[in-house]
């Protein structure tokens, strides 16, 4: 073994460790002539890294060299080896094609005569064959099968309608039922009342209610007034839309126009246009 | 067969390697002077022989492609160890992601995997120090390792691991007075 480096053990002292006692001997196994061959392990690494193709046979590296012999030719020879070690008839199967499947006895000499057979029961059989079931319909079921049908629908039918009245239904709500307090209620109401005043007001500015004002506004204005201006403005006014709201007898006996007298055609005014 | 050539220390060994005709004895001196320190380096870490093989084989590939431009800043071997340090930790990040196991299920493998070691028996000293180092956190059980049975000096640590001397002291400290506490029966 290897004397310690003084250094070292007074280094273990100071620290006050009894290590510088322990041996320093490594206790593990290293396989018997790694280092020895440790240098030829590696060349033989570097020619597999550098590609290099190896020279056959390998150069004796030490003990790198195979202490096994194999028959001279052994490789070349293998794949025969390991035919003869396969089945026989598997390898025969596989080398000559020859069929492992055996027919029956006489199977292909007896063929001809039964495909003859074959040939003449068929001929023998009525064209397209017997269709007809040999199974047995109970009399009159194909006639009365669409009512038997009928009818079993409808009892059906009135079996679950039984079914349903003994059976009321259960009436499940949508959501679940909130019990308020009676104070919350109240408010509630409050707020529905306040709202619907609040729509009424606002009602009361719609065009029906503007309409009326406007009456009132218009009936507020004399007469007079309300005549000099149809004078005026007589020409403006469509004569078709007059004509069309008078009797057809007034058109037979002279032109309309020419017919109506002022205080009808303030009534006009008065019902048609200004209201 | 020809003797192979002795290069007397790290500068001849690297003047060796870049002369084509020489580069392999002189790679070839390098693995057998290293081989063992680096290997025990990684076995400590990862506990398995195969995975400690793959990482050291891993290593020498990368010190075959990155010697020529070794640049003798550092020493040879705190170079090879940094070299080492990060595959193995790389290689226990890469099998930590692929079991996404969680810290307390990491120490049970690793107690599970020591006590599947050949020879294991924790009433032995040894077997009862690595297991107890295997309590430790990563970094403080690479300083451990590498103080203790490495002897390495803190300043070439410093070097390996990017830490101060300062910092690695302590963290040895630490490791120690753990390992103390690991072996002191309960009370």
């Amino acid at each position: 073994m290897k004397a310690r480096s003084p250094h070292i053990v007074d280094e273990l002292k100071t620290l006050q460790s009894t290590l510088a006692e322990v041996p320093t001997a490594m206790p593990f196994e290293v396989p018997g002539g790694y280092f020895a061959d440790f240098a030829d392990t590696l060349r033989l690494r570097f020619l597999l890294e550098e590609n290099v193709t190896l020279p056959d046979p390998l150069p004796a590296f030490g003990r790198l060299t195979t202490p096994f012999v194999v028959p001279e030719g052994y490789f070349a020879r293998f794949p025969f080896l390991l035919a003869e070690a396969l089945e026989v008839s598997i390898l025969e199967a596989h080398l000559s094609r020859k069929n492992i499947f055996k027919a029956p006895q006489g199977y292909f000499e007896n063929l001809p005569e039964q495909v003859m057979e074959a040939l003449a029961l068929s001929a023998a059989l009525p064209e397209g064959g017997n269709k007809e079931m040999p199974f047995a319909v109970p009399e009159g079921y194909f006639p009365e099968f669409s009512g038997n049908l009928m009818a079993r629908v409808a009892e059906e039918d009135r079996i679950k309608a039984l079914a349903l009245v003994a059976e009321k239904p259960k009436t499940i709500p949508l959501r679940p039922r909130i019990s308020l307090p009676v104070q919350m209620m109240r408010w509630a109401a409050a707020a529905v009342l306040i709202l619907g005043v609040t729509l009424g007001i606002q009602q009361a500015g719609t065009p029906q209610n503007t309409v009326a004002t406007t009456r009132r506004a218009l009936a507020a204005i004399p007469e007079n007034t309300l005549q000099e201006y149809v004078h005026q403005h007589a020409d403006d006014f469509d004569i078709d839309m007059i004509e069309a709201r008078l009797p057809q007898s007034i058109f037979q006996a002279a032109s309309p126009v020419q017919t109506l007298g002022t205080h009808e055609i303030q009534a006009f005014l008065s019902d048609e246009v200004l209201l | 067969m020809a003797a192979q050539p002795v290069y007397t220390d790290d500068r001849a060994l690297l003047a060796a390697f870049r002369e084509e005709r020489t580069k392999e004895a002189a790679f070839n001196q390098l693995v057998k002077t290293y081989q063992e320190r680096l290997y025990w380096h990684i076995r400590r870490m990862v506990l398995d022989h195969e995975d400690a093989n793959d990482i050291l084989q891993n290593v020498f590939i990368k010190v075959w492609r990155a010697l020529a431009d070794f640049r003798e800043q550092s020493g040879l071997y705190t170079w090879l160890y940094r070299i080492a340090t990060n595959e193995t930790l790389t290689f226990i990040e890469q099998k930590k992601r692929r079991a996404s196991v969680s810290l307390s299920d990491e120490e049970t493998d690793l107690s599970n995997r020591l006590a599947a070691q050949p020879g294991f028996d924790d009433r032995q000293l040894e077997w009862k120090l690595q297991k107890a180092i295997q309590g430790l956190p990563e970094k403080q059980k690479l300083v451990f390792n590498l103080r203790y049975f490495d002897e390495m000096p803190y300043e070439k640590m410093s070097e390996v691991l990017g830490t101060s001397v300062g910092a690695l002291k302590a963290s040895y400290h630490h490791a120690v007075k753990k390992i103390e506490a690991y072996f002191k029966p309960e009370d």
